[in-house]
């Protein structure tokens, strides 16, 4: 008898145990499914972030090609109608990792523009401009805007002289242009490149 | 049996925070990789505005060689004079110094030059920060002569040198002339 009542009491110690540890498991998976959104709706947060940046990225580096592929078009373009500002068309045809460009630049004046221009879902629009830095040299009203070359030449055999080399000045009769390109991809910063071409065509 | 459920209590703490540092640690190895490719795209882009900037010099170059020929070629009438008595210092720095002349119009970093004036013109692109600016120069203009070099043409050798922010772009180029031996 008193064997059967000793053991109901540890029947009813472990019911309460087993209810009191019932109730800590919910509270530790209330816990951590709290920490848990804790951590995870920022790492959420973050991929979405960096897979904005990896393809804003992708798009600059598409940019800085085309901009590059646009520059070299240019400078072996024929000089007198960049410099002239005729009207003509520069045909565009690149591959890029991303796709194939075909466009043109259209040039009315020193501004070429080719219009949006789409390569899978993102749009380009390329501008270049053409502005004169050296202005060619006119012999009968003389102009300080033209290009200067220094060359050396031999000093005068008139003692006291004793230079190695004495400088002469040549004024360039060639107007000469800087070719300004811009490609503009939607993102925070448009992609600008700038050269300097000469006249090759002497 | 009581003290087998205590062990196991906080477990579940301990899980959590695991994967936390395992989500944390995926967070880092996604940020150091983000930053190492914006790098990377700045590093492109510098080096083709240095690249631009060592074609700007190289178009100077040959512009210059193909308006004053003669005047370049009394360079190489030195050289000749040169080889057939390399002792002479007066000679030495002739060259030198006819070099150095012909050289500077070349070089950005020498005021009042076109390049310069080029250079001015490209650093004035909106977006260039004061840190990050074009120069460029010609490292070297020559003649190679067939007669000394083994060549069967003759050419004028220019390499042009280009920087924009920490990038440098070398460009080289070899132009056939012809030369009276």
């Amino acid at each position: 008898m008193t064997c059967a009542i000793i053991l109901k009491v540890d029947v009813s110690e472990m019911r309460l145990d087993r209810s009191k540890r019932s109730g800590v498991t919910l509270v530790e998976i209330m816990m951590a499914i709290v920490i848990l959104a804790l951590a995870v709706l920022p790492v959420i947060g973050s991929f979405s972030k960096f897979y904005g940046t990896a393809s804003r990225q992708l798009e600059q580096e598409t940019a800085l090609k085309i901009s590059e592929a646009t520059m070299n078009k240019l400078m072996s373009h024929q000089y007198s109608e960049l410099v002239t500002g005729a009207s003509f068309s520069l045909p565009l045809d690149f591959r890029t990792p991303e796709g194939v460009l075909t466009g043109s630049l259209n040039f009315a004046g020193s501004t070429g523009n080719s219009g949006p221009v789409k390569i899978g879902n993102v749009t380009y629009n390329i501008t270049a401009e053409v502005e004169k830095v050296f202005i060619a040299q006119d012999i009968l009203t003389p102009h300080p805007n033209a290009m200067e070359l220094k060359y050396p030449i031999d000093p005068p055999p008139v003692p006291p002289s004793h230079d190695l080399a004495a400088i002469a000045t040549y004024s360039c009769s060639d107007d000469l242009i800087m070719i300004r390109l811009k490609v503009n991809y939607g993102g925070p910063k448009d992609v600008e490149l700038m050269s300097f071409r000469a006249d090759m065509s002497r | 049996m009581n003290k087998i459920i205590a062990q196991k209590r906080g477990i579940a703490i301990a899980v959590v925070l695991v994967f936390c540092v395992a989500v944390l640690g995926l967070v880092t190895i996604l940020v150091m990789n983000t930053r190492f490719h914006k790098g990377s795209h700045n590093v492109q882009f510098e080096q083709t505005r240095a690249l631009m900037a060592a074609k700007a010099a190289m178009q100077l170059a040959i512009y210059k060689f193909r308006v004053l020929p003669s005047e370049f070629y009394k360079l190489h009438e030195i050289e000749k004079k040169l080889r057939a008595d390399p002792s002479n210092s007066l000679l030495i720095n002739k060259l030198n110094a006819f070099v150095d002349i012909w050289n500077k119009d070349f070089d950005s970093d020498v005021p009042g030059s076109p390049a310069d004036k080029i250079n001015q013109r490209m650093n004035s692109i909106d977006q260039i920060d004061a840190n990050n600016r074009h120069s460029f120069k010609v490292v070297e203009f020559k003649l190679v002569s067939r007669k000394n070099k083994g060549y069967v043409k003759d050419y004028i050798q220019i390499r042009s040198s280009g920087k924009y922010g920490n990038s440098e772009k070398i460009l080289e180029e070899l132009i056939e002339v012809t030369i009276v031996h």
